[in-house]
């Protein structure tokens, strides 16, 4: 997983709890990089599990939630870091739609070696369907991504979320509807 | 103040500078990775780069060397191709002495008494030697095109005129299938200038092309010319048909050498498959084009433009006109000298002539038609084109330069080639009219009606 979704976990932590929570989360969980992150590096998705399980324990809050409400963090904090990816796209629902087409490509420019979840998109008049499809599991953080752009956007849409299982196997569908 | 650890001095023990170092040790940590990575990053870039350099340099000579190969291939098959344009141009008018040689005996042939069944195989055989002759000349036509060994003529004449006399030539072929045929003339000057014959080749081609491939219906022709800025016309003509049509992926082809639109259409129709090849290049020459458009099963439209040269603003139309031998006479009165090398043809030539009542006097070679002239008197001589001491070109300038020493006969260039370039020369070395081999009654009749006669003890005074 990139490295910058570890630092910007830890930048959540600081800035919504303490740097103090920050340390002991990166101290008292065992992580195999001693949690020396670095943006353009690339660590072991479970550390970040590990240490989402720790947060979790330690102030209560449910880990899905902590997920998603991360995923929401780190989509304003990808406004503000790669403001490249958001030139020319209008809409929440036009940004998720290219997602694979234009979004992914633009990562790969940068880190060639990325693994990329991958979203099957299916969009008519007045839906969009992501179908999201990991080895990690980290439909939170992609429910929490689609919150955050239509959060940026300014878009009111209702999110529904749905385990299916398709030729492809298993995957998560949203479904997003916007509010008129 | 309590006792304790006095001033900001930090204590090994304070738990609080203890997690700042931590903090700062992991955050060096990351720093030093980050810049591992950008090094490890950079070395990376470095090396892509070099080899894509390197890779670029190597195409470089790559297409270098592919760029000389093609360009060597390139010139070899040029070689070729003229090699072969030339080697079919000389076999073709190898095959074509033999051959006017046949036609000329089948012709004599017919004038001797036959039954009925030996008329019919006789006019067989005169059918199958005249279609041999045609596809040797349309090989030689196209090799010499190819070879770029064509010049076109340049002279005055009426675009209607050619394209009504074309419609005339061509009712023989259309009538007997009962199709009609039509002419659509829109603006045309009355005089232009260009080269008649080749335009007459294109338009008889696209006819008998059309007549050829339509069973029933209607052969049309339309022309018109529109005035260009710069003077003189761009001729549009057009020939439609009726007929079978050309499916579309084959209509590139039919312009190619041996292009028919279906091999087994050569089997079926005939020909070479060298006439539009031959039309579209004669086109190319005249400065115009060719399209075709087609339905299958519902006709072809073949359209054609050719730029023509205005012609002199005060027609010559009296001059243009061949005028009326001065003095008419009896054919067999003319003295006639026949040059010719090949026995086949000589005994064509006097046969002929004598069926005329005409008695000529022979020779076989260019030195010997200059002493004949030198030592008697010929109002005419049929002079072949190819033979050994002098040839045809040769031995007319030796006549002329004898000047009135002599009595200067009307000199007829017998020749295979009917080419421009040939005609000029022949022109140029002081010969008269031409007719085309073999020697076929009808021609040769009026080439000799139409000689005039310098002399002025002419035969008709004897």
């Amino acid at each position: 997983m990139k490295g910058m979704v570890f630092t910007e976990f830890l930048e959540m932590v600081e800035a919504r709890w303490s740097a103090d929570m920050a340390d002991d989360l990166v101290e008292q969980t065992p992580l195999a990089s001693g949690g020396r992150y670095t943006a353009v590096g690339t660590y072991d998705h479970t550390e970040l599990v590990a240490m989402v399980r720790a947060l979790s324990e330690r102030i209560g809050v449910p880990v899905p939630d902590l997920v998603r409400a991360f995923g929401e963090y780190l989509f304003g904090r990808f406004v503000v870091s790669h403001p490249s990816f958001f030139v020319g796209i209008d809409g929440a629902l036009d940004f998720l739609e290219r997602i694979e087409d234009v979004i992914h490509v633009e990562v790969l420019k940068l880190y060639p070696d990325a693994s990329l979840p991958r979203f099957d998109v299916d969009r008519d008049a007045d839906r969009l369907v992501l179908l999201y499809r990991s080895s990690r599991h980290f439909e939170d953080l992609a429910h929490g991504l689609i919150l955050g752009c239509l959060a940026h956007y300014g878009q009111r849409a209702q999110v529904s979320r749905a385990p299916v299982v398709d030729a492809k196997g298993a995957a998560v569908r949203f479904e997003i509807v916007p509010e008129r | 103040m309590s006792a304790g650890p006095t001033g900001p001095g930090p204590g090994p023990a304070d738990p609080a500078i203890d997690r700042l170092l931590r903090r700062l040790e992991r955050e060096r940590g990351a720093r030093k990775e980050a810049e591992q990575l950008l090094e490890r990053k950079s070395a990376e870039l470095f090396e892509a780069n070099r080899s894509l350099r390197a890779f670029n340099d190597r195409l470089e000579a790559l297409v270098v060397e592919r760029t000389a190969e093609l360009r060597d291939a390139r010139d070899r098959a040029e070689a070729g191709t003229l090699a072969k344009s030339r080697f079919l141009a000389t076999m073709s008018h190898e095959i074509r002495t033999p051959l006017n040689g046949v036609i000329g005996m089948i012709e004599l042939l017919r004038g001797t008494p036959l039954d009925a069944r030996q008329q019919d195989y006789l006019d067989s055989l005169l059918q199958s030697a005249d279609t041999l002759l045609a596809i040797v000349n349309d090989v030689l036509d196209f090799s010499k095109i190819e070879a770029g060994r064509i010049e076109l003529e340049q002279r005055g004449f009426d675009p209607l005129r050619l394209a009504q006399d074309v419609l005339t030539l061509m009712r023989p072929l259309a009538d007997p299938k009962g199709l009609t045929l039509t002419l659509r003339a829109g603006a045309l000057p009355a005089r232009a200038v260009g080269d008649p014959n080749r335009l007459r080749q294109v338009w008889t081609n696209l006819l008998s092309n059309a007549i050829k491939f339509t069973a029933r219906g209607e052969v049309g022709m339309a022309l018109h010319a529109e005035p260009l800025a710069a003077g003189g016309w761009r001729l549009h003509g057009e020939v439609s048909d009726t007929g079978i049509g050309i499916a579309e992926s084959q209509r590139d082809r039919v312009f190619e050498a041996f292009g028919q639109a279906d091999s087994s259409t050569t089997r079926r129709y005939g020909g070479t498959g060298l006439g539009l090849a031959i039309t579209a290049r004669l086109v190319a020459l005249m400065g115009g084009s060719i399209t075709l458009s087609s339905v299958p099963g519902v006709g072809s439209r073949f359209g054609f433009t050719a730029l023509l040269a205005a012609a002199d603003p005060v027609p010559a139309a009296g001059a243009a006109e061949p005028e009326a031998a001065d003095h008419p006479r009896p054919l067999e009165r003319l003295r006639v000298l026949v040059a010719e090398d090949n026995p086949v043809n000589q005994t064509i030539a006097i046969t002929v002539l004598e069926r005329m009542g005409i008695t000529a006097t022979l020779v076989a070679d260019g030195r010997a038609a200059l002493q004949a002239v030198a030592d008697g008197a010929f109002d005419v001589v049929l002079m072949d084109m190819q033979m050994p001491e002098l040839d045809g070109v040769q031995a007319t300038r030796a006549i002329r330069a004898l000047g009135a020493s002599v009595a200067q006969p009307w000199i007829i260039a017998v020749t295979a080639n009917a080419f421009e370039q040939d005609r000029q020369r022949c022109l140029a070395a002081g010969m008269d009219d031409f007719v085309a081999k073999p020697y076929k009654p009808g021609p040769l009749r009026e080439a000799l009606q139409g000689a005039r006669l310098r002399r002025a003890d002419g035969p008709a005074a004897g």
